[in-house]
Formats: structure tokens, C-alpha cells, sequence
């Protein structure tokens, strides 16, 4: 059986008149990485202030590790590591130092796991010179470091991939799926670069104007949102229309691509058939998860 | 608790304007040192200058400026018998007058009391033999033999007799160091104390104290005048029989004793940038998110700054007085600090003498309160606005308008008492001086500060609590 370890239970939050949550609701797992997609002003950052208690929540609740945030707050962030926004942290200590900070504040951090996180951020001897000499990239491993920090059972971040190089990706990526597989840890992870997510990601929660459009497993959704689209080759594409009542995307003088019902299938071809187009190939067509959320979400258009 | 509170210390501490600061105050040490040194040469160019009096020559049908020329010239005359600097030249150029008005009156036939002339020119006599032998001791006791038989005829002798017996008693030769300038201003409130007592016909006691009934018949300026003689009678009598010099400005000892006045301005400069930037700077740069997702309320992250403020109240005072101990130590001197200091309470009407280092706590005790709810102001602004220059100009606006109510004093308006700034000193009440505005006592003076820091507190608190982190 898995353990719940984040429940978002209906989150509601208002700035002024504007409503930027409207009832979103959603879980992580032990050993699941939540991909938490939207665009630019969905909700996304609020979503994760709201779990973090850094904003107060107008109705709904929060649960971690079995704690109500609003009530208990201290016991529910016990084993939390979060990075917000970006990696804020004191630009005028070193890397060490701000470490050795955040370790104070837990009673479990000994200079050991100080050692052991430095190590895996990569930085080395980097650590002992002032944040403000790190490029964006070096912040982030440190932020990552400094979540990674007091062992959390769940990581929180927040567009982690910012300015991170392709290896630094990598890295990471190994980093948080050897992390959910291993220390069954629950992660919440939201980025603008979808395909980055799509490739180790188990879960993705789609999020547009404050509203959860999608929540499910990331291979259903995958597909879900391909199960009727179609690419056929034929010797050629001409005049289609007069026989297809269907939308269709002709992609070059050879391909179109369609979306239908998998039942219907046969009967297009059939009619194809009758009308003397040669067929040379009928492929279902995978599409990214990146297409699947712009179809969902209808582009990326914030109101 | 203690862990987040580390944490801020070594925020204040790495940050680069906390060095600064140090350096400033280091700097403004050494100017503050290096200008009261050169208050003494200052001092001295003057008493240099003074003696180039003018000669009035024009008026020569003037009785008192014939008598005053006649004396001056007879005094030059004996002086040039003198080293300019000997103990004689001194004594002539300051107490021969006397004697030598009444003589020279005399031979110009303005005056015609034999008795008091023949008297006068066998003392006259004396002195100059006590001048020719370099005996200034048998100067000293011609005066008194001459005082004696005027006290009883003018009891107001008195005085002049204590003081000869005082130059005898402690060997204070003549001359311009600073236990004659003692002596001299002893004789001065004495003669002041003396004539307010004839004005109010009433007795002063051996103390030259006046008693309680008479004081309290006394108009406000009198009153006053009479606690500043009561104040220079009482300092220079402790003065002289410790044989203290309190008037060296040039002295470790006088900064010390002006310390919050030479280095208020600095202290509070220093803990608004503490205090203002302590909350806002968080915000402005994000980390308060860092600050948040920690296994604290936000009550105990919000404390823990706040008591680190106090201390860094503390600290700021306690390092510039080190600096100040170092610095006037190279420029000045360390001797002069193991003079007490001296307070008089024109209450009791009593001198009350204080070690320097307990007086410099007492006065640290006296002003912390003032400096708190400062720095508490600065405080809640940063953590309601999240804004640095707004809360640094906020203290310093209040610190500036709490002088200026001062103008207010005279009004006597009975709402200025709630006025946080006339109840935030409590210098007074530690040393028994009188309050900022009549009627104010310290228990009233209390609650007003701990209102006023109430409020601060209740209102930064509550805010904080409540506060939503927004996107930087």
C-alpha cells in the first residue's frame, strides 16, 4: 500500500477579487514525482506557497505526512524540503554557510550529512565562496542541496530546472529518481520545460487559470491524448476533402493526419481504398506530453 | 530558539555594512578625541589673549577709572619684579585689587577712613614681604589674620576666610592650575549662595544649604539658579578635597562623561540599519522563504529577531564604548578614568558620586529605553512594509521629531506627558534628577514606554502573522 504523503484538498485562494485557486486538489505518493505543469500565471507557484504555509489558505486543506498545515504547522513541515520561486539564499555568505544555517534549525543535521549533501550538489570546492559569485545554475544546485538537507520525505520544487546546464538536468534527474525509487520520497516538481518532466515523471497534473484540468498518471495520459490521432502515408493527398467529412492535417503531399475514433478506422480505409489511393502506411501518432498539455490548455494563453 | 537567533547574529555580523558601520564609528572616535584635545589649546589661547587688556586712558575725570588706572599701573609695576610665570605675578594679578584700591583711594584723598586705610597697608605690607621672601604660605596667613577681624564686622568674610584656610589646609600655591581654578569657583557659589540667602533672608546652613521651606518660596529662575550654585558649590568642594580636575576637556574621563551625547547619533544610526533591514531585507531578496519552510511558528522566527535586536542594542553600546576606550586611551589619557563622577540632585539637594563604570551603566540603563522603542519602530515598519530605506527613515524621523517636542516644554500643555519622547529618558529618575516635564513620574513614564512598545510589538506580530510571502 502507498503512503500519502502530500494531500491537496480543495485549495481555494483569493488575492483582492481574483480568484487564482478554484478548487484544486491533487496527491503525491511515496515514490511518485508529480510533474506540476501550467503556464505562465496558472497557479502553479501559489499552489506551492499554499502547501508551504508561506500563504494563507482561504478555505481548503493541506495534509503532510498526516499534518494539517494550517493547524499544525510545525510538524507538517518537519520533513519538507521546498525550493520557491528561486533559490534564494544569502548572497553574502558562502555556500558552506548557508548550509550550516539552514542545519541549525534541525536537530537531525550532523556535519556529516552537511558533507554528504555538498557532495551530491556537485559544487565542490565552489561551496566556500559567496553565493553572489554562483552563476544561476550554481544556485540551484545549492538550493537543491539545502532542500535535500534536513532528509525530507517530501521535496518540493519549484522550476528547479532554471537555469541548470544539460548535464546539470541529467544529474538531477537521475538524482530525483533514484531518490523516489530508493527513499520512497514524494516529489513535487513543476517546470515550464515539459519534456524535461515527461521523461521521468510518473505523474502530471496539468494546471491552467487556477483550475486542475488533468491529474492522472503520466503514461494514461500519454495515451489518452493520442489513442485517436492518426498519420497515414498514400501516394498522394489530393482532394481528400471530397471524400473525408472529418478534420485533417495534411502534412506533406504524401501524409495527412487525422483524429478519429479507432472504430472508424477501417471504414477510412475502406474508403480510401475505393477511391484509388494507394495506402502505404497507417500509423498511430505518439505525441509528446508537451503537445498533449498545449492541446489541453489551448495554447498558452494566460487570462 | 537559540539556534534561530545564532542564525541572525551571523546575519548582522557577515554583512559588509556592519563592518562599515564599525569603521565609521571608529572614525567619528578618533575626530570626537582629536577635538577635545584640542579644546585645551583652545583654552589656553584664550587665557593667553585675555591678559592684552585695553588701557582706558580717555577718561581721566572719571573717580572709579582713575583709581582703577592707578591700580593697574601700580600692579605692573610690582609684577616686574616677577618671573611672569611665578606664583607672585598670579597673586598679584588677582587678589593684590583689593588692597590696593583702598590704599591708592586713599592717597588720592577720595576715601577718607583712616582706620580701614591704616589696617589695610599693614597687611599690604605683609603681603608684599610674603611676595619678596617667595613665602606664599605667610601670604595665605595674612589674609586669614586680616579676614578674621573682618568677619566680625561683615560676616560675609566668611567665605574668604574658609577659602584662605582651604589654600592653606591643602597646599594650593597660586597659580592658574586647575585646584585654584577649584578654589575660585568654590568662593564664587559660595558669595552667590550667600546673597540669595540675604535675599531671602534666611540661614544658610554649614553646608551653605538653604532650607526646604525657603526653596520652595522661590520663583522658578531663582530656584534654578540657586541648584546650579548648590551644583558648582558641592562639585568643586568634592573637587578640591579629592583633588580632582573635572575641567580638563582633553580627558578620556570627559568624553566618557559625554559619551551618549558625542555618540547617540552614531549608536542609533547603526541600530536602524539593524533594526530596519533585519525584516525587509529578508523579503527583498527571498530568503524569508528559506526563513519560513523551517519547523518554527512564525511567532518564534519573529522573536528570535527581535531579541536578537536587543542585544544588538546592547552589543552596538558595549563596542562603542570599547572603541571609544581604545581610541581616547591612544589620543587622550587613561589615568583620568578612575575619577568618579559626580551628580547633583537638586531633589535631594544632595551630591551623589558614582564610579565611571557604573555611571556609564546607569546612563546606558537611563537611555535604553528611548533607543528600544526606536529601533522597535524601525523594526515594525521594515516588518510591515518590507521595506529597508522606509524603515531606517522612519526611525530617523521619529528620533528628530522626539527632539523637536522639546519645544514644547514651555507650553505646559497637560498632553505633552503622553508624548512617548519626554517619558523615554529615564536618566532623571536613575539619577534623581528632575523629569523631562514637571509632574512626570517614572512609574507614569513606564507605562507610556511599555504602551508604546505594546502597541509596536502587537501590531508587527499580528502582521507577520497573517502575512502572505508575495513574488519577488
Amino acid at each position: 500500500m502507498t503512503k500519502k504523503i502530500l494531500e491537496c484538498q480543495h485549495l481555494r485562494k483569493r488575492f483582492g477579487k481574483k480568484e487564482v485557486l478554484k478548487d484544486v486538489s491533487f496527491d503525491v505518493e511515496a515514490g511518485d514525482i508529480l510533474g506540476f505543469i501550467g503556464p505562465n500565471g496558472a497557479g502553479k507557484t501559489t499552489t506551492i506557497k499554499l502547501i508551504l504555509g508561506l500563504q494563507k489558505i482561504n478555505s481548503g486543506n493541506v495534509i503532510i505526512n498526516g499534518y494539517d498545515v494550517k493547524k499544525d504547522f510545525v510538524k507538517a513541515i518537519q520533513k519538507v524540503g521546498a525550493i520557491v520561486e528561486n533559490p534564494d539564499m544569502y548572497m553574502y555568505l558562502s555556500g558552506r554557510e548557508n548550509l550550516k544555517m539552514i542545519a541549525r534549525l534541525y536537530h537531525n543535521i550532523d556535519k556529516e550529512r552537511i558533507d554528504e549533501v555538498i557532495k551530491l550538489s556537485g559544487l565542490g570546492n565552489r561551496i566556500d565562496d559567496k553565493v553572489s559569485k554562483y552563476s544561476l545554475g550554481m544556485r540551484q544546485r545549492l538550493g537543491i542541496a539545502a532542500a535535500l538537507l534536513p532528509k525530507p520525505n517530501l521535496l518540493i520544487l519549484d522550476e528547479p530546472t532554471n537555469g541548470l546546464d544539460p548535464e546539470g538536468i541529467k544529474t538531477l534527474r537521475d538524482l530525483l529518481t533514484k531518490l523516489a525509487k530508493e527513499e520512497h520520497m514524494g516529489i513535487l516538481i513543476s517546470s515550464h520545460n515539459l519534456l524535461e518532466l515527461e521523461s521521468f515523471c510518473n505523474k502530471v497534473c496539468i494546471i491552467q487559470n487556477g483550475v486542475i484540468l488533468e491529474s492522472s498518471a503520466i503514461s494514461e495520459l500519454k495515451k489518452r491524448m493520442s489513442d485517436s490521432v492518426y498519420v497515414i502515408e498514400m501516394d498522394r493527398v489530393s482532394d481528400l476533402y471530397k471524400i473525408i467529412d472529418d478534420k485533417f492535417e495534411v502534412i506533406n503531399k504524401n501524409m495527412f493526419r487525422i483524429k478519429i475514433n479507432r472504430d472508424r478506422v477501417p471504414k477510412l480505409i475502406e474508403k480510401l481504398v475505393q477511391n484509388d489511393y494507394q495506402i502505404y502506411q497507417v500509423a498511430q501518432f505518439q505525441i509528446s506530453l508537451e503537445e498533449a498539455f498545449l492541446e489541453k490548455t489551448g495554447g498558452n494563453t494566460i487570462d | 530558539m537559540i539556534n534561530l537567533m545564532i542564525n541572525e547574529i551571523v546575519k548582522i555580523v557577515k554583512k559588509k555594512s556592519f563592518i562599515i558601520m564599525l569603521c565609521i564609528i571608529t572614525g567619528w572616535a578618533f575626530l570626537t578625541n582629536f577635538i577635545y584635545r584640542s579644546f585645551d589649546d583652545l583654552g589656553e589661547m584664550i587665557e593667553e589673549t585675555s591678559f592684552t587688556e585695553s588701557e582706558d586712558e580717555d577718561a581721566e575725570d572719571d573717580i572709579y577709572l582713575k583709581i582703577e588706572n592707578a591700580v593697574t599701573k601700580e600692579k605692573k609695576q610690582l609684577e616686574k619684579k616677577y618671573d611672569e610665570e611665578a606664583w607672585q605675578s598670579y597673586y598679584i594679578d588677582n587678589y593684590l585689587d583689593e588692597y590696593l584700591r583702598t590704599i591708592i583711594s586713599h592717597d588720592l584723598g577720595y576715601d577718607e577712613d583712616e582706620d580701614a586705610y591704616e589696617s589695610n597697608k599693614v597687611i599690604y605690607e605683609e603681603i608684599l614681604k610674603g611676595l619678596e621672601d617667595d613665602d606664599w604660605r605667610h601670604v595665605v596667613k595674612t589674609e586669614i589674620k586680616h579676614y578674621e577681624t573682618q568677619v566680625k564686622s561683615d560676616p560675609s568674610f566668611k567665605i574668604d576666610l574658609e577659602g584662605a584656610k582651604i589654600r592653606l589646609d591643602k597646599d594650593i600655591i597660586y597659580g592658574d592650575d586647575y585646584q585654584n581654578a577649584n578654589l575660585e569657583r568654590l568662593i564664587d557659589s559660595q558669595t552667590s549662595l550667600w546673597n540669595i540667602s540675604l535675599y531671602y533672608k534666611a540661614d544658610l546652613d554649614d553646608d551653605y544649604k538653604l532650607d526646604k521651606e525657603t526653596i520652595d518660596k522661590m520663583d522658578e529662575v531663582n530656584e534654578t539658579d540657586y541648584h546650579n550654585h548648590r551644583e558648582q558649590y558641592l562639585t568643586n568642594k568634592y573637587a578640591l578635597e579629592h583633588n580632582l580636575d573635572f575641567d580638563k576637556m582633553g580627558s578620556n574621563y570627559t568624553v566618557f562623561t559625554q559619551f551618549f551625547s558625542e555618540y547617540s547619533l552614531m549608536i542609533v544610526i547603526m541600530i536602524f540599519i539593524i533594526a530596519g533591514s533585519m525584516m525587509s531585507n529578508e523579503y527583498s531578496t527571498g530568503t524569508i522563504k528559506l526563513l519560513l519552510v523551517r519547523p518554527y511558528t512564525r511567532m518564534k522566527i519573529l522573536l528570535s529577531k527581535y531579541l536578537t535586536l536587543i542585544l544588538s542594542i546592547l552589543f552596538t553600546i558595549g563596542i562603542t564604548m570599547l572603541i571609544q576606550l581604545i581610541v581616547g586611551s591612544i589620543i587622550l589619557d587613561i589615568k583620568s578614568l578612575s575619577m568618579p563622577v559626580t551628580v547633583y540632585s537638586p531633589i535631594t539637594d544632595t551630591l551623589n558620586t558614582y564610579s565611571l563604570v557604573s555611571y556609564l551603566g546607569l546612563s546606558t540603563m537611563g537611555i535604553l529605553p528611548a533607543i528600544l522603542i526606536l529601533a522597535t519602530l524601525s523594526f515594525m515598519f521594515g516588518t510591515i512594509f518590507n521595506s529597508k530605506s522606509l524603515a531606517i527613515t522612519v526611525g530617523f524621523v521619529a528620533y528628530f521629531i522626539g527632539n523637536i517636542f522639546s519645544v514644547f516644554i514651555e507650553s505646559g500643555k497637560a498632553w505633552l506627558k503622553y508624548i512617548v519622547s519626554f517619558n523615554w529618558d529615564w536618566t532623571p529618575y536613575i539619577f534623581n534628577l528632575n523629569p523631562t516635564l514637571k509632574g512626570l513620574t517614572f512609574n507614569f513614564s513606564v507605562l507610556i514606554c511599555l504602551l508604546w512598545l505594546g502597541a509596536m510589538l502587537v501590531t508587527a506580530f499580528v502582521v507577520f502573522k497573517h502575512k502572505d510571502i508575495n513574488n519577488i
